[in-house]
């Protein structure tokens, strides 16, 4: 009887399934991740691309804004303090 | 030879030929199923967790080396880490699914005993350490060798005799009450 149940409950635990259409879903993830892989014109990928792109643009504009508010500070210290 | 295959296979994927891995998926989605299954919670998230397997596998796949063990086991090994990460990382011992009774009881009152004793085993399981569980579940729902289980839990095959043979004494005890 205790094997019986034993081995039942064995069975139910191993009949799990995949749902349907699973290995598609797999294979178009991995067609996805193949795409950002494509290499640009310069040999290099859309993220290897994008990530130092995306840091040089923040500081620039960090730079830039910086270089705007000395800018108006000695603006302001020239034409309006000074006289 | 089905694992010199397999390795013609992969030495295919690693030199770009992106879809002949389907055939490494087709070939161990239902192993992986069974697995991640039954060492976490089934729920929605177990078709991600195993899909999340095969991108790894997909990615690290340049990593594999057929001289130091067999893929079935690197394979199965990223599914094991994923599932102790995955754990971790909810903080929480995860019971497995509440499976279906098979209906082999001719009758009613035994049906439902089988479903009393089908729960009583699922919370034994889910109680159990997570190493003496993937032992388990690789052994009993995998049915995979000592020495396939050693590759996957990076352990001595005398460990993981020892770690099978406690799970298998733990789940077999709260069978007790059910002498027929």
């Amino acid at each position: 009887m205790q094997d019986k149940i034993y081995n039942d409950w064995k069975r139910s635990h191993s009949e799990l399934k995949p749902p349907r259409g699973f290995s598609r879903t797999v294979m178009k993830e991995i067609h996805e991740l193949e795409a950002l892989k494509v290499k640009t014109l310069w040999g290099f990928s859309g993220a290897e691309v994008m990530i130092p792109t995306h840091r040089f643009a923040r500081w620039a504009v960090m730079i830039g804004l910086g270089a705007l508010g000395v800018f108006r500070i000695s603006y302001i210290a020239v034409n309006i303090l000074v006289p | 030879m089905p694992e010199d295959f397999e390795l013609t296979i992969i030495g295919k994927v690693t030199r770009g030929d992106v879809q002949a891995f389907e055939y490494i998926v087709k070939k161990y989605e239902r192993p992986l199923f069974v697995m991640v299954g039954n060492l976490l919670k089934y729920s929605h998230k177990t078709p991600d967790l195993v899909q999340d397997v095969f991108l790894s596998a997909y990615i690290n796949l340049g990593s594999f080396d057929p001289l130091k063990g067999r893929f079935s086991s690197w394979l199965f090994t990223i599914a094991r880490n994923k599932c102790l990460n995955e754990m971790n990382r909810k903080k929480e011992i995860c019971a497995p699914r509440q499976m279906e009774t098979i209906q082999t009881s001719i009758t009613p009152e035994a049906s439902l005993m089988d479903k009393e004793a089908f729960a009583t085993l699922d919370r034994a399981l889910d109680q159990l350490p997570f190493d003496l569980r993937s032992v388990f579940v690789l052994a009993e729902f995998e049915g995979l060798s000592y020495g396939e289980i050693a590759e996957i839990e990076d352990a001595p095959v005398g460990t993981v005799k020892s770690r099978l043979a406690r799970a298998r004494e733990r789940i077999r005890s709260v069978l007790k009450p059910y002498k027929g």
